[in-house]
């Protein structure tokens, strides 16, 4: 049990800087952003669909409050699938019990496919949130911008949850997560 | 007291519902478009009017006047009824004949018109009226006095040399002048057998040669005066003359307001000239709003194709004119992100910057808008309410009755080599030619008008 707690606590220090990240966003999203903000500006030059908007009569301004609500939701799923997903296997894995040969490659097939499914999950999510007509403020995004948002998405939290999981698995299945055996011997 | 009481509630009541109403229009602000008011001389009794009957007295007429075996000799039918449709349409008739100049004709003369010897002259040809026919002069009478309605009887054979420069323009300032009070020019073209001689058809050397073979040719009926009186001599020479089958005749009216109507003065747009897909859809609505605005309400997927409206061409079209070549759409579309009406205030709609929404096409039945073909509803944001306000305009003329009577044209180049194949049906000189002139001061006439305004209020569903 022991044990298991201090993979938890190590999981959330491999969490932790990624995941305030991600929180200050959904904060600042909650809040709102001033007009003249550099987030503000880089939404309205790259992210949002200027030029169907203008067509509309509408500005940035108009559309601001749907697409950071689409934000925050959406990065409150990501983060909330990751955070699940990581503790999740933090202690799953002191459950692993293998001792059959070539132990090691079995390990990582676990962790392969579990990790497949965050990552699937993890589209999922972002797909139904920028592909689908589920948020109104998905009309309003570039193409270029649905991109960013997905590519940034992806990129932040499979780091986040591969700092979770390199940290917080169990010390005799670690050479289930890639790279995580040459973790010094003090995690 | 309590009397009072039900007074006051009930007028609480009436005025809550007047308010939720007027909400209810939902729409942003905008101007309706005035109508273009479409020139059509009101009649005067026909105790007032004067009919005006001009032959003409040039010699190539004689051969309509005299009977061809074998073919129906509508011209002398045609002619002895004229007299009557006249009187229907007017209280006193004048009868001239036209040549070099304009000759009154005594009533008792009048039966000699469907003579030979009318058109027979005996004094040198300096002297005489049947050498020459100057069609210009009628409508120059026309133009003077426009109040009447004018006749022209006449094969309309005129040279190219007719249609150029100082000549033309003596046929076509008054003619002009007669379009832009509102009168229009009604041709009634009909074949009619011939027996006599053709004068003056041009041959490629320069000169003119005669043709005596022809057993039928056309002959026209020019009529000069509001498209009502038109159209009832039109009627009457239909009913009387041309029931026959076989009777060969060709109508067109020169006007410049092919228009017949606005469609919203008289509130003629209905929800039939919608698609069943807005008269289907879910909350489907129709109204009147300001009085002549038709609004169509309805919900709609920002999946659906684009939205017909179609208007049958026999409602705005004056029948038996060149119609509109060229159709305008002029429109607007207003946004807001507040679907439900009673929550909206004018600031909230939004005007759409994209100009090309719809398009609009013409057949020979209808004339059909596609609202949101050039702008798709899947490219404008769903989730809003939609206001959209469309005014069509007939832009351009069309030249329909230059096809109606190109089969009885031939050019002035062509003249010498038909002639030489002897034809038994001959063609009228220049004939198009004619006709385009005619149109062509017509279309100069012709303003922009509004056909019909129409609006959608629409909540786009995803």
């Amino acid at each position: 049990m022991v044990n298991i707690l201090k993979s938890l606590l190590l999981s959330l220090i491999g969490l932790g800087p990624f995941a305030a990240i991600s929180i200050f966003f959904i904060i600042t999203m909650i809040v709102g952003l001033g007009p003249d903000s550099a987030l503000a500006t880089y939404f309205g030059d790259y992210i949002i669909n200027s030029e169907s908007l203008a067509d509309a009569g509408d500005s940035f301004e108009d559309v601001s409050s749907y697409l950071f609500r689409f934000m925050y939701e959406l990065n409150i799923a990501l983060l909330s699938l990751t955070v699940v997903m990581t503790l999740g296997w933090s202690v799953g894995s002191h459950y692993l019990n293998i001792d059959a040969p070539g132990k090691a490659k079995i390990y990582f097939i676990h962790w392969a496919i579990f990790s497949g499914i965050f990552i699937a999950l993890l589209f999922g999510i972002v797909f139904y949130f920028t592909q689908s007509t589920a948020y109104l403020a998905q009309q309003f995004l570039s193409g270029g911008g649905k991109t960013q948002i997905i590519i940034g998405s992806l990129v932040l939290y499979i780091i986040m949850y591969y700092a979770g999981v390199l940290l917080g698995t169990a010390r005799f299945a670690r050479s289930s997560v890639l790279l995580a055996n040459k973790l010094p011997g003090g995690f | 007291m309590h009397l009072s009481f039900i007074r006051f509630l009930a007028i609480l009541i009436i005025s809550t519902f007047s308010i939720v109403e007027a909400k209810d229009n939902c729409a942003p602000e905008f101007n309706l478009a005035k109508p273009t008011s479409i020139i059509q001389q009101e009649n005067k009794d026909s105790t007032d009017k004067s009919v005006f009957i001009y032959f003409d007295q040039s010699l190539s007429m004689q051969g309509y006047t005299k009977n061809q075996p074998g073919h129906n000799n509508l011209y002398v039918n045609v002619i002895d009824d004229l007299q009557q449709i006249a009187e229907n349409v007017g209280s006193k008739t004048y009868y001239h004949s036209f040549g070099k100049s304009i000759v009154p004709i005594k009533e008792n003369k009048i039966s000699q018109v469907i003579k030979p010897s009318f058109y027979e002259c005996t004094g040198s040809a300096a002297d005489c009226n049947n050498q020459e026919s100057k069609i210009h002069l009628p409508f120059k009478m026309a133009k003077a006095n426009p109040d009447g309605t004018y006749i022209i009887v006449t094969d309309l054979f005129l040279s190219s040399k007719q249609l150029v420069g100082g000549t033309l323009s003596q046929l076509t300032k008054p003619l002009k002048s007669i379009l832009k009070k509102g009168k229009s020019v009604g041709i009634i073209g009909v074949m009619s057998s011939f027996n006599g001689t053709i004068y003056d058809i041009p041959t490629n050397e320069g000169g003119t040669v005669s043709y005596t073979e022809a057993q039928k040719r056309p002959f026209y009926i020019i009529v000069i005066g509001d498209q009502k009186e038109i159209n009832q001599i039109k009627k009457n020479l239909e009913e009387q003359h041309f029931s026959d089958p076989e009777d060969k005749y060709k109508y067109s009216l020169i006007t410049s307001t092919p228009i017949l109507q606005n469609l919203n003065d008289k509130k003629l747009i209905t929800e039939n000239n919608i698609g069943s897909k807005v008269t289907k859809a879910e909350n489907f609505k129709f109204d009147y709003i300001d009085e002549t605005l038709p609004v169509y309400k309805f919900d709609i997927r920002n999946k659906s194709k684009s939205i017909k409206f179609k208007i049958k061409n026999s409602d705005i079209i004056v029948k038996g004119s060149n119609g509109v070549s060229n159709f305008k759409i002029e429109n607007t579309l207003w946004s807001s992100k507040e679907d439900k009406c009673s929550k909206i205030n004018d600031d909230d709609w939004k005007k759409d910057k994209r100009i090309s929404i719809s398009k609009i096409n013409q057949n020979e039945q209808e004339l059909t808008l596609s609202m949101f073909s050039e702008v798709p509803l899947k490219k404008i944001f769903w989730g809003r309410k939609y206001f959209y306000m469309v005014d069509i305009y007939a832009e351009k003329p069309g030249n329909a009755s230059e096809e109606t009577f190109k089969e009885w044209s031939v050019r002035d180049a062509d003249a010498e080599e038909f002639k030489d194949g002897n034809p038994v049906e001959f063609k009228t000189l220049n004939l198009t030619k004619i006709i385009k002139i005619l149109n062509s001061v017509a279309n100069d006439e012709f303003q922009p008008t509004l056909i019909a305004s129409l609006a959608l209020n629409f909540n786009l569903l995803k």
